[in-house]
């Protein structure tokens, strides 16, 4: 079976905080490389790095040196607009805390995405199309009944089922989970994985970061991030 | 009023419509020079020296000179209350943006662009001006409406007498509104909001995602 081509590159990557008067380098150069359609898991202990490297995928952090492609385009190369519109069409980014905005109910914080990325007008015009999507994610993720729900009354398996929609409101290629399962139970967190596998299934990419290795072991691929390098 | 020379110590005269005070004294005055020179040779024509062509606030000086104080003090006191109000914006919204700085990041890592948050803070702080003077304007305009009234029942029923008119030497309460002065005033009060909030929404705009989202779910 022939290979599909690599999406999203990471060459000799490297990423330092300050962290009061030292320096810590948390990336020492990452090599990495994501195919389209495959389900990698990014492992590691905590402080390695990890969620680091994700954010920089996404777009979210810029690295000190090295290059980032996604699709051939240099993300160090973006201008903030074209960055902006990299997190808000390419990428659905998935939180161990989920993050959703307590004062929006669940249909409201799965269609944010879309609503970020049009004008007033553009909105009016494809609201209708947005909301009929968000349905149809509520839906495959099991939250018809809860649409109406603010955050606080949902479950954490809920509330994480809501990210992901959201994360997939604008169809992006890649999605990227920052350990979606860290805080659940191991039940919930089960059911969290295997939406993914169904996601992976029908072609979406995912890049998945986590400290635990029988939740990577999911994965298609895992990848082992150590001291701020990927161990061969 | 029996003697042969009839005096008067002051002529009102009360121009047209559409004549300004400062275009009728200039004219009276004009009149005035011209009509002096031929009664100068008359029985105690050096008393007309000593006339004064004045307008109404001139002639009124000793009494409008302390209300013109006193609307200079308010208005001083005007600008502490709208410096105190744009500080008071500025900690509030500051408030708003540490409390939210999880919800920023969020919007970001969905692509929200720094115009758009520094935006939705000014929009904010818009609405609060605007609906904020508008309250403001509406019960300020019903207050001086009925202010005699309101000072009359005060008198009336408690003895207090908060318009002295042996003072203003004016019977009512001025109450007069000028519609300019309140949309100035409304301008201003929404001018003030968007400057107390410019700062903290600016740094909201700035904020890096990553920061805000290394948080845990509180």
């Amino acid at each position: 079976m022939e290979k599909s081509r690599v999406i999203l590159k990471a060459a000799a990557v490297r990423k330092s905080y300050r962290m009061g008067a030292t320096r810590v380098e948390v990336l020492r150069g990452v090599e990495l490389a994501v195919r389209e359609g495959e389900f990698v898991a990014i492992i590691g202990a905590s402080g390695s790095g990890k969620s680091t490297l994700l954010h920089i995928l996404g777009g979210l952090d810029r690295p000190d040196k090295g290059v980032v492609e996604f699709d051939g385009r240099d993300l160090n190369r973006m201008g903030a607009r074209e960055l902006n519109h990299y997190r808000n069409e390419t990428v659905g980014f998935v939180f161990q805390f989920y993050h959703l905005l307590d004062e929006l109910n669940v249909l409201e914080n799965i269609i944010l995405p879309a609503m970020v990325s049009r004008t007033v007008v553009g909105w009016m015009l494809t609201r209708r199309a947005a909301q009929k999507r968000a349905t149809e994610l509520l839906g495959q993720l099991g939250l018809k009944e809860r649409v109406r729900h603010k955050p606080y009354q949902l479950s954490g398996g809920e509330r994480q089922r809501a990210a992901i929609g959201r994360a997939l409101m604008n169809q992006p290629r890649l999605l990227l989970a920052d350990e979606p399962t860290g805080n659940l139970d191991s039940l919930t967190g089960n059911g969290i994985l295997q939406i993914f596998e169904q996601l992976n299934r029908a072609g979406q990419t995912i890049v998945m970061v986590t400290h635990d290795e029988r939740i990577a072991a999911r994965a298609q691929r895992v990848i082992a991030l150590e001291d701020g390098k990927i161990r061969a | 009023m029996a003697g042969t020379l009839k005096r008067v110590n002051a002529v009102h005269i009360k121009f047209c419509r559409d004549v300004t005070v400062s275009q009728g004294r200039a004219r009276v005055a004009a009149l005035w020079q011209q009509f002096k020179p031929t009664k100068a040779d008359a029985p105690d024509g050096f008393l007309l020296d000593g006339v004064l062509v004045q307008d109404w606030k001139e002639y009124r000086r000793a009494y409008i000179a302390p209300m013109e104080k006193e609307q200079v003090l308010l208005s001083f006191m005007f600008i502490l209350v709208g410096i105190t109000t744009v500080f008071i914006v500025f900690v509030v919204f500051y408030m708003i943006i540490s409390h939210k700085r999880k919800d920023i990041g969020v919007l970001k890592s969905v692509g929200t662009s720094n115009i758009s948050i520094l935006g939705l803070f000014s929009g904010f702080a818009f609405m609060i001006g605007l609906l904020g003077s508008a309250i403001g304007t509406l019960t300020a305009w019903l207050f001086l409406s009925k202010i005699n009234g309101i000072e009359s029942l005060l008198f009336e029923w408690f003895g207090w007498q908060l318009w002295d008119r042996s003072i203003y030497a004016i019977g009512d309460i001025p109450n007069h509104l000028e519609f300019h002065v309140l949309a100035t005033i409304m301008g201003c009060a929404i001018a003030a909001c968007l400057i107390g909030a410019l700062f903290p929404a600016c740094s909201a705009a700035r904020l890096r995602p990553v920061e805000t989202l290394h948080t845990g779910p509180v």
